[in-house]
């Protein structure tokens, strides 16, 4: 296995098969989770961390694995590495994982996981399959930083809570004509505009590429 | 031939179910024991925060709050002199609220029970009926906040009030001062409203305003009839200065949000409700007949 | 059946199916439908497996949570004389439900291909493709968090499940239509249904504020008279 097509392992995954751009898996939780970029970058880390170890350990034991069982080891194997991120959060990122709530277990339904240990785990030795697992993910973190970046600054004006729209140009008694937050960003429908809008302008890039 | 095959399969796949099961629940375990200290400080500082946050002991930016200044603690709060003041640890906070915060129940004639002589168990209380608020009970949740200095006069109390937003249901705190009236501070910890529009109820800028207001309704005249006023501090649907001026109304009124119509009324509805129902422990409150053990 | 009244029942079901829909509201279980293909036929196989699942299982898991993973939900084991006093399972909450839903989706294929196999060839194939959907899995834990007694989590996960299928026609019907309309070539296929998808979300949106579904309470402490003042 060459340093190279390890790496293309990963780097493969962010753009040219980006999971939720061109496969469509992981959308579930990308729409709900995405309203703050702290929120995002939670779910973005969670992710990778679970993708990457899944991944890791079903190829690990492929070679044990019995046919009839399969599907149902790798959830479990998933579920393992869920349920640790989920008391993590609860331990020490209390107000955080209730902003979650559900969506840290639905990760274990999430197409992008299982659809990893399907396609790459299963077949693969280890080390690649790691690192397809990571740059899956981060693909899919990649999409979810973007969305949540628009959303939270359109929506909110605040980046990461830090204010970053001034305050002076908003809207006020005194000039009723300033600057409003967008209360459709604020909403969940917006992901899906912003999520369509990314793949319209993937789509005539990498068009344009091909040609 | 093939049966041996097969059984030997089967038996492949039970002992790796096993292995796998047992591997899988060993490391849990492992972890979730590791971890259930965290999780439960996690928890009771969370808890403890909005408490301390309604009952005006703990500021938004995270200091502590002695008779409206910034204070510092030291085994008791101390006003801070200086520019610069440190920020509330965590087991400060747990400290100050173990100290100063204790869950007591209210019966329907206004009086203060604690949990030993009712004979309940606060976890189960709290279990059993979380969801569905606690004013509709012959027994009611109340916490009482002992004063910085031991004093046999409380320094005030916090009231569980819930109700139903537009989405789903909505919990907060309501701290009021020991005269039974005046406002300590109010936060919304579990809602979810619209964000941006109900979801404003909150932050702490909206929030703020519930500072010194006053929950028994004066009446026109100014006088406060404590048995009949309507009970509560309403949400109105512009600004208080527009609708109530200088009318004594106003110190029971607060801005409202625009485009979160159906999250005011119902914050207003969920005041209502739930502080009604403690209407005789506050005019005990009121009448300073209220003590505790110190 | 708690504090729930027949018409919060009907209220919950409301609720489940329009205001907070499990998939255009909360956007779980959307994979599986996306990738696969746009014809209603299909949409009706995936919704009818989908809400066979989802009602059966959010009932399993109900016993699950109440009675292994909850907190103290192993009180019923003082009955053998086993103390579990501070005994909490929570933390294999996720593994058990995934579980249970595998399992049983598992059990009704082997049971379907046997006894009506008609119905396998209608729903059978989809079976094993939902074990991994989101909204079942979802359906459970909103359930879960919401602590429904039993008939109204029943209700609950069916109407969810209800809800998910008449989501997933309204969404298979718009995309047929939609082969044959002008749309630019970037945004054809996926980036066409995503945008379609947020504006029927957005209107269902507007179905909130239905009220059905609320738990009323007696008040112990009678209201007094109370003088309107604006």
């Amino acid at each position: 296995m060459t340093k190279l097509s390890l790496k293309k392992n990963f780097s493969d995954q962010i753009w040219n098969n980006n999971q939720i751009l061109v496969a469509i898996l992981g959308i579930c939780s990308a729409l709900a989770v995405t309203i703050k970029l702290s929120v995002a970058v939670t779910m973005g880390i969670s992710v990778i961390f679970v993708t990457g170890f899944a991944s890791l350990f079903v190829s690990l034991i492929r070679r044990w694995t019995p046919p009839s069982v399969r599907m149902i080891a790798q959830l479990t194997i998933i579920s393992l590495f869920v349920i640790i991120v989920d008391q993590v959060l609860k331990a020490y990122f209390y107000e955080m994982s209730l902003t979650l709530s559900v969506f840290v277990g639905l990760i274990i339904t999430n197409c992008l996981v299982m659809g990893r240990a399907e396609a790459m785990a299963k077949n693969n030795p280890p080390l690649p399959a790691f690192l397809d697992g990571l740059g899956a993910a981060s693909g899919y973190a990649l999409v979810l930083l973007v969305v949540g970046f628009i959303r939270e600054l359109f929506g909110f004006g605040t980046l990461f809570d830090f204010q970053v729209i001034p305050l002076s140009w908003y809207a006020s008694p005194e000039h009723p004509d300033g600057y409003v937050n967008s209360n459709l960003m604020a909403l969940a429908p917006s992901a899906f505009f912003i999520i369509g809008a990314i793949i319209w302008i993937r789509n005539i890039i990498a068009k344009e590429e091909g040609n | 031939m093939v049966d041996q095959k097969q059984s030997f399969s089967n038996f492949r796949t039970i002992s790796f179910v096993i292995i796998i099961c047992t591997v899988c629940a060993l490391t849990l375990s492992i972890l979730a024991e590791f971890l259930k200290k965290p999780q439960q400080d996690a928890k009771e500082l969370y808890r403890s925060k909005q408490l301390l946050l309604a009952a005006n002991i703990l500021d938004y930016t995270g200091h502590f709050v002695l008779d409206g200044k910034i204070a510092t603690y030291n085994g008791y709060l101390t006003p801070y002199i200086g520019s610069s003041p440190p920020l509330a640890k965590t087991i400060e906070i747990l400290e100050v609220f173990e100290q100063r915060v204790e869950a007591r129940l209210v019966d329907d004639a206004g009086n203060l029970i604690t949990f030993k002589e009712a004979g309940i168990r606060l976890e189960d209380y709290l279990r059993d009926h979380s969801k569905l608020g606690f004013s509709h009970l012959p027994l009611k949740l109340i916490y009482v906040v002992k004063s910085n200095t031991p004093s046999k006069t409380p320094y005030g109390y916090v009231i569980p009030v819930n109700g139903y937003g537009l989405w789903d249901a909505i919990y907060g705190y309501l701290g009021v001062s020991h005269n039974g009236d005046t406002v300590l501070g109010m936060t919304w910890y579990d809602q979810k409203e619209t964000p941006g529009l109900g979801g404003e109820i909150s932050l702490p800028d909206w929030q703020k305003q519930f500072f010194g207001k006053v929950i028994f309704q004066k009446a026109l005249s100014g006088q406060t009839n404590f048995e009949r006023a309507p009970l509560g501090i309403k949400v109105v649907k512009t600004t208080v200065k527009e609708t109530y001026g200088n009318s004594p109304l106003a110190n029971s009124a607060v801005d409202g949000i625009a485009g979160a119509s159906i999250t005011v009324s119902s914050v207003n509805e969920a005041l209502r409700a739930s502080l009604n129902p403690y209407r005789p422990f506050l005019i005990k409150a009121h009448q300073n007949e209220v003590t505790i053990d110190d | 059946m708690g504090p729930y009244s027949i018409l919060n029942l009907l209220g919950l079901s409301i609720q489940s199916i329009f205001i907070q829909n499990i998939l255009l509201f909360n956007f779980l279980g959307m994979c599986s439908y996306l990738a696969c293909s746009t014809k209603i036929k299909t949409a009706h196989g995936l919704g009818m497996a989908v809400c066979l699942v989802m009602t059966i299982s959010g009932m399993l898991n109900w016993l699950v949570h109440n009675y292994i993973t909850g907190e103290s939900a192993l009180r019923w084991l003082k009955i053998f004389g086993i103390q579990t006093e501070g005994i909490n399972l929570g933390f294999l909450e996720f593994l058990m439900y995934i579980s249970v839903i595998a399992a049983f989706v598992q059990i009704l294929e082997i049971v379907i291909d046997k006894y009506a196999p008609a119905l396998y060839r209608a729903l059978g194939m989809y079976l094993p493709l939902i074990t991994v959907n989101c909204a079942i899995l979802g359906a459970s834990l909103f359930a879960t968090v919401r602590t429904y007694p039993f008939i109204p989590n029943a209700v609950y996960v069916f109407s969810a499940g209800i809800g998910w299928w008449i989501a997933i026609l309204l969404i298979a019907a718009i995309r047929e239509k939609l082969t044959y309309s002008n749309i630019p070539k970037g945004l054809k296929g996926m980036g066409i249904t995503f945008i379609t998808t947020g504006l029927i979300s957005l209107a269902f949106m507007g179905f909130a504020g239905i009220t059905l579904d609320r738990v009323t309470q007696e008040d112990t402490y009678p209201l007094l008279v109370q003088e309107d003042s604006n």
